[in-house]
């Protein structure tokens, strides 16, 4: 009986698999990250959402160019604002992008490529959170820089974990179902949730983002970071196996 | 090289692809049966993209799950609904699902120039998308589906939109690419895959019914595929006894392919003296009687006679 030798090819696809079985995962979500946007590249990471991102510099610079209405309209609500608004900017990108994407139905084939739409949409997603965290780091800066130094590093720090804290949420639904609808319920019910908990529990409200000490806020910024890190780890690698596409 | 054991998918209590058994080399493979048999499902499963409820897709002794994007590098799919984006041209599409597939730019970038050129779209490669017919649209398809070299090519309806001569020059493609790979074509257009699948996969209420060469199909129906004339009236007769596999009129006749199953005696027990459509027919036309080989088309039919 001849046995036939196997090819190049299969030697390779066995040698790797069995290496990620004996050592899974052992790349760092970052460095994963970071060798998925050499691969990709930013121009087809960002594909077709250059436009949403100019709109939203433009709607902050409209912002700021009002500053001095809207702190008049603000007082004592502008904390308030800056935790709808940072998450806001993370949604409506990417809502936008998926929406375009569910447009042209091209999930069918970039699912079953190396890199699937799950590991473009946690990228791009780190991308977005960077970016919003960035643009309303700005805003405060501009919003607060007289109420000083420990006002304004408090409200950056605030608007970066909403838009961690909402990223999680986004994420988990992720993980379920990546309709249009259900992101659209999810932002409808952060706003809903962050305005209920303003009225009905003001004290509380307002203990938890003024009067708890900063580090505190810096602790909680980091812990949702390393759990949102977690988390896109996850579902990257539980959703580029085998998985129904869900749109 | 790529097994499929008892793979079973269901939506609720109803059951699109049912307990399939595969095993499947290199070569070319046609998928073949009527509209919702479970065709797209069962290529979506084996694409990774949708989970069975039950049985286990295996490729080199390990499961697809367990390949994961090892096993994604293997392959290239074209759906049978192919999406695209409307602003990108067609290499900067293809560069896009290089880059999705782990193609480096370089090998890309040839690969692309490659591919265009095979399938005919080398012209006009810096248009954008929104501007091809479908045909060249489905091309686009075809090219991105090969862009990898893939070891398992999987292709639903890939003919779809596309003339008779894309058609050919399609067939003459695979045919080539066919070599040292698998490839599942799936369509029910019978002629794009008689002449250049290996095996012709059949499912029949949602299971496998047949896994065979071209030629064991046809041979099940040998010695019972016959042709003949007749006048309209008689072939409104005839078609109520036989089961017609085509029809064609021709001046004041039809001419009539159909199956018999038991092997006549004589023409007379089909057509002539002892049929209901004797008083019908016309001396003339027994004569023109003859017994047919049976081709894809006619198992085809045959089989899904009831459907």
């Amino acid at each position: 009986m001849k046995i036939e030798y196997p090819t190049e090819e299969e030697i390779n696809t066995s040698i790797a698999v069995s290496i990620e079985k004996a050592y899974p995962n052992r790349e760092g979500l970052l460095v994963y990250l970071g060798r998925l946007y050499r691969q990709i590249g930013m121009a087809f990471l960002l594909h077709g959402m250059w436009e949403l991102f100019l709109l939203v510099i433009a709607a902050y610079g409209f912002g700021i160019c009002c500053y001095d209405k809207l702190s008049q309209t603000l007082t004592g609500n502008s904390h308030l604002l800056i935790i709808l608004v940072s998450p806001l900017v993370f949604q409506s990108i990417l809502l936008l992008s998926v929406l375009r994407e569910q447009e042209q139905y091209t999930y069918e084939v970039e699912m079953t490529c190396k890199y699937t739409v799950y590991h473009v949409l946690a990228l791009r997603m780190l991308i977005v959170s960077g970016f919003s965290i960035l643009l309303n780091a700005i805003f405060c800066t501009i919003l607060f820089w007289e109420n000083g130094m420990a006002v304004l590093v408090r409200m950056v720090f605030l608007s970066a974990t909403a838009v961690f804290a909402y990223s999680l949420f986004y994420v988990s639904l992720l993980t379920k179902s990546i309709r249009l609808i259900y992101q659209v319920l999810l932002y409808g019910a952060w706003l809903l949730g962050n305005v209920l908990f303003r009225l009905l529990l003001p004290m509380v409200y307002e203990y938890m983002v003024w009067r708890l000490p900063v580090v505190i806020h810096v602790f909680v910024w980091f812990l949702f970071a390393g759990i949102m890190g977690h988390k896109l780890s996850q579902f990257m690698y539980r959703n580029c196996q085998y998985n129904d596409v869900r749109v | 090289m790529l097994r499929l054991e008892n793979i079973t998918k269901k939506y609720g209590d109803f059951t699109a692809v049912a307990d399939i058994h595969l095993e499947l080399e290199q070569g070319v493979y046609g998928l073949l049966s009527p509209n919702g048999a479970g065709k797209t499902t069962l290529l979506k499963m084996i694409a990774t993209l949708m989970t069975p409820t039950s049985g286990e897709i295996i490729y080199d002794g390990k499961t697809i799950q367990e390949l994961g994007e090892h096993y994604r590098e293997l392959l290239g799919y074209m759906p049978q609904h192919f999406g695209y984006y409307r602003d990108y041209t067609a290499v900067r599409y293809l560069s896009y699902l290089a880059a999705l597939k782990g193609m480096d730019r370089k090998t890309a970038a040839s690969r692309i120039e490659e591919l265009l050129d095979m399938v005919g779209l080398a012209d006009v490669k810096r248009k954008k998308l929104k501007t091809y017919s479908g045909g060249m649209l489905q091309r686009v398809g075809i090219a991105q589906a090969m862009l990898t070299n893939p070891k398992i090519l999987i292709l639903d309806e890939p003919t779809a939109g596309l003339d008779p001569r894309e058609r050919a020059r399609f067939r003459e493609l695979l045919a080539e690419f066919a070599k040292d790979r698998l490839v599942l074509y799936s369509t029910h257009i019978v002629s794009d895959i008689e002449n250049i699948a290996n095996r012709i996969i059949m499912l029949k209420e949602h299971q496998l019914y047949c896994n065979s060469t071209v030629e064991e199909l046809c041979q099940t129906l040998e010695g019972k595929i016959y042709s003949a004339y007749m006048e309209e009236a008689a072939y409104k007769e005839f078609a109520k006894e036989h089961f017609v596999l085509s029809v064609k009129p021709e001046r004041n006749r039809v001419a009539v392919r159909f199956v018999v199953e038991e092997q006549p005696e004589s023409i007379g027990e089909i057509v002539g003296k002892d049929s209901k459509a004797v008083g019908c027919m016309q001396e003339q036309y027994a004569r023109d009687w003859r017994l047919e080989y049976p081709n894809l088309e006619d198992v085809f039919l045959y089989i899904y006679r009831e459907e």
